[in-house]
């Protein structure tokens, strides 16, 4: 018994001191981001996309920061990281309307838009329901749950009437915790492994093979949203959500 | 026996061998003979010599081609090939033998004696050679000039005199061209003579150029014709359109032919032909490029430099929104059209547009080619109204007005109806009107701008989470079994030790009936029944009152009806006692009580013994 509860301070202290930053550079963010934010109200785009990159290349992943930067590239007519930065910002912050709307205005902008291949109904709710839950959304649906059914179970350890009841709360909660959990992993690696990319090049061609003089199956244009199914020295097998596939070279896109 | 079996086999083996060899010998004598000789020993440096290379087989079908030495001292102005066979039959074996004659025009580049090094053929892996031939060059003429080509069979043939009667004409249409203009060359062989065929030895070749060939000849077909006054018959070879992509000079290589013609002698009274075999090759020829003057126009140049036309047309007058519709954008010009791949369309409202299929024609007009380029293009409308489509302008270079041009197509309209469809509606609120405002704010100022995971996973107190809310779960799980255990022990334990407690209580109780002391031996007599029932039935003793002792004894309690009522009835009638203390008649009842519960206690006791299996029965000690 001594033991067990020496490990798990021994882990909470470990886990802890991990999980703390080695380094707080939040406030020198924020000033950088402020004086980039200042260059966008001046229309002084470059420098502000200059301030606003630093802060990219120093790691930084904020939606605000995506949301300006997305701004700033339509700004100077740059549509293909416009969409690519307003991705960004909606995978940290999947209800943020104004990044929505950005994001739509954008898009209309656009040479060519791909229409899902099935789009209307059910299947357009389900899509647009979708495009609003992020693993993390899921994650938290999982905490929850796993939290209810360890009270639960905490209540079908120590009481002693109502156990039938508890039982049965406690079986579906476990159900529900697994079920999100599972949902939200295998959506966090499906998206590590088959990452979605924006086209950032006016236009690339698509090739039936990823040898240069092979078959040119259609054109993409910039901001064209696309799903890597398979990376392979500087190529990348992509389809697009209306079915189409082929092969393009890795310079074209940048992943969300 | 043995030995002589053995002899034999060997003197078989050793005939087979020197019959094979013998064979093979004659064979090789046979197979391939080459010769080589000149027309003339002593030439001028102005004369042309003859180089004959004559190989004889028998019975060889294909035969490879001589392998001529380095002529470093000659030029070799022509080569032909003539081949001739003959069949034989000597004493009834049919000999099919086969001449070939390979025939160098050589031309000497310096005076002197030169030789002529042996010229070989390869054969099956084996070499022929002919001997070395030796040739004295000097000044001016030796040879005498023949009149005309063709004399006996015996004469030699002049390929200078016989190529004005058969050469290769390629005319441009024009020797001055821009970039990019289109260039028309038609190749026509014009003959006198009668041909026997023709093969192509070289095709021109056009390096910096785009070519599109437009005819190429798969038959010959004659028309007369008239060149340079005379008359002769006319084939049209090739036709291939030109663009040069850069400007220069341009003299492209020559077409080359292989060409057998039938010679006839010019005695009247010979009926005798033979086929010759030689090579000619077209003009020589040089086209001028000129480079397009300056842009200035600021509008992006197609590359393409004639006339140029656009158009648009359409399918269907009306569609509904959703539903593809098709429209073609073409293309008509004598520039070169490959240099556009895609030049897309205009919608005036929103819909979606994909190039389905790009076809390519050309047509002949006037001496030019003109070529056809239609684009259609797929459109699925997403609003409704009326769908103009346009496309963009066309810059090109007019040649006839020595300027930049734009062509332009007049717009087509299609009527949408239906409802309109956008895609990434928002889910929550209504449909909002987009406006460039959307883009003049931006998230303001912050004083912390903090990393925002995008999935908890990649924190470490996501899994701290759970793992420290499993592990208190599994520890106050662990806890709560060790708990149980140990009570169901203490209960064990109380269930065996219930008799034995109670028979103390009990004892006191007695010795205080002896002192009389009713009170406290009420109580004790009380206390030693609930305490003998309660550690029985697993519970407290606080908990067994005569409120509840029917249940309880009842519930848990293994007895006698009989006695069970008993000890209810001793519960009450303690109780009763408590509230009617120094009463004389109920202190006589009090030795009775006490009687009574030693009884029921041994009852219950004797009641388990008897219902316990055999083999967990203990001898019966007596505690009081």
């Amino acid at each position: 018994m001594k033991t067990i509860l020496f490990a798990a301070i021994v882990f909470s202290i470990t886990i802890l001191f991990i999980a703390k930053p080695h380094a707080d550079h939040g406030a020198e963010y924020g000033r950088i981001y402020n004086e980039a934010n200042e260059h966008y109200s001046s229309k002084d785009y470059q420098n502000a996309l200059l301030l606003y990159n630093e802060l990219i290349e120093r790691g930084v992943k904020n939606p605000y920061l995506f949301y300006n930067l997305g701004n700033t590239y339509f700004k100077l007519g740059q549509i293909g990281y416009a969409v690519l930065y307003y991705e960004k910002a909606l995978a940290l912050k999947p209800f943020d309307r104004d990044t929505r709307k950005n994001l739509e205005y954008t898009r209309r902008s656009l040479k060519e838009r791909t229409l899902p291949l099935y789009s209307e109904g059910f299947f357009k709710l389900l899509r647009i329901t979708s495009s609003y839950i992020r693993p993390g959304l899921l994650a938290i649906f999982e905490l929850f749950f796993f939290t209810c059914f360890i009270l639960f179970a905490l209540f079908f350890i120590f009481m002693q009437y109502s156990r039938n009841k508890l039982k049965k709360h406690l079986v579906v909660f476990a159900l529900l915790f697994l079920i999100f959990g599972a949902a939200a992993f295998s959506y966090h690696f499906n998206e590590k492994n088959h990452p979605k990319g924006i086209v950032v090049k006016k236009e690339i061609e698509v090739l039936s093979a990823p040898i240069a003089e092979s078959e040119v199956l259609f054109t993409l244009y910039e901001g064209t949203k696309t799903k890597s199914l398979e990376i392979r020295e500087g190529w990348i097998r992509m389809r697009l959500n209306d079915g189409r596939e082929g092969w393009i070279l890795t310079q074209g896109i940048v992943f969300i | 026996m043995k030995k002589t079996g053995k002899r034999f086999i060997h003197t078989v083996f050793i005939c087979i061998i020197f019959l094979t060899a013998v064979y093979n010998a004659a064979a090789k004598e046979r197979i391939l003979s080459i010769h080589a000789e000149v027309n003339a020993a002593k030439i001028g440096i102005l004369d042309t010599i003859d180089l004959t290379v004559a190989v004889e087989t028998e019975n060889i079908t294909r035969l490879p081609n001589p392998e001529l030495p380095d002529l470093k001292f000659f030029n070799i102005l022509n080569e032909s090939t003539k081949s001739q066979t003959s069949i034989s039959m000597v004493n009834g074996k049919t000999t099919r033998t086969k001449t070939v004659t390979f025939t160098y025009l050589l031309q000497p580049k310096n005076k002197g004696t030169f030789t002529i090094d042996p010229i070989s053929i390869k054969y099956k892996g084996e070499e022929f050679k002919t001997y070395t031939i030796t040739i004295e060059v000097v000044e001016g003429h030796v040879k005498s000039e023949t009149p005309g080509y063709l004399l006996d069979e015996d004469t030699q043939v002049d390929i200078e005199k016989l190529k004005e009667d058969i050469l290769i004409l390629v005319k441009p249409e024009k020797s001055t061209i821009f970039e990019g203009q289109q260039l028309l060359l038609t190749y026509t062989l014009y003959s006198r003579l009668d041909i026997d065929s023709i093969a192509l030895k070289d095709s021109p070749e056009f390096p910096g150029f785009y070519k599109e060939d437009i005819f190429n000849a798969t038959r010959l077909e004659y028309r007369k014709e008239t060149y340079e006054g005379r008359l002769y018959k006319a084939t049209l070879l090739k036709k291939i359109a030109l663009f040069p992509i850069k400007p220069g000079t341009f003299s492209p290589k020559p077409l080359v032919l292989e060409t057998t013609i039938i010679l006839k002698s010019d005695d009247l009274f010979s009926f005798l032909t033979r086929p010759y075999t030689f090579f000619i090759q077209s003009n020589e020829l040089s086209i001028i490029i000129k480079s397009l003057p300056e842009n200035k126009t600021g509008v992006q140049f197609t590359h393409i430099v004639g006339d140029l036309s656009v158009d648009i047309s359409k399918r269907e007058n009306t569609t509904n929104t959703g539903e593809s519709t098709t429209c073609y954008l073409t293309l008509k010009g004598s520039g070169n059209l490959n240099s556009i791949t895609d030049p897309g369309i205009q919608l005036s409202k929103r819909g979606r547009v994909y190039l389905s299929e790009t076809i390519t024609d050309k047509i002949e007009k006037n001496d030019k080619i003109y070529f056809i380029k239609k684009f259609e293009y797929t459109i699925i409308p997403e609003e409704s109204g009326v769908l103009a489509i346009s496309a963009e302008n066309f810059l090109y270079y007019d040649v006839n007005q020595d300027n930049y041009s734009t062509a332009s197509a007049k717009p087509v309209q299609i009527k949408i109806t239906g409802k309109d469809i956008y895609q990434e509606k928002p889910i929550i609120g209504t449909k909002k009107t987009y406006s460039e405002g959307g883009f003049n704010f931006i998230k303001r100022n912050v004083k912390d701008l903090k990393n925002v995971s995008s999935a908890p996973f990649e924190s470490p107190y996501y899994y701290f989470y759970h793992i420290i809310l499993l592990a208190v779960t599994g520890i106050l799980f662990f806890i709560k079994i060790k708990r149980e255990k140990l009570e169901k022990n203490e209960n064990l334990f109380k269930k065996k030790k219930a008799r034995p407690y109670a028979m103390e209580i009990l004892k006191e109780a007695g010795q205080l009936i002896t002192e009389k002391n009713y009170t406290r031996s009420i109580d004790l007599i009380n206390q030693a029944l609930s305490t003998y029932i309660a550690y029985k039935c697993c519970k407290r003793p606080q908990e067994i009152t005569v409120k509840n002792i029917h249940n309880i004894l009842g519930g848990c309690l293994s007895a006698p009806d009989n006695t069970k009522r008993d000890i209810a009835g001793i519960m009450e009638q303690c109780t009763m006692l408590k509230f009617s203390r120094e009463n004389k008649n109920e202190m006589q009842g009090i030795e009775k009580l006490y009687e009574k519960t030693l009884s029921s206690i041994d009852e219950v006791e004797s009641y388990n013994r008897r219902a316990r299996p055999a083999h967990q029965q203990k001898p019966n000690r007596q505690d009081i």
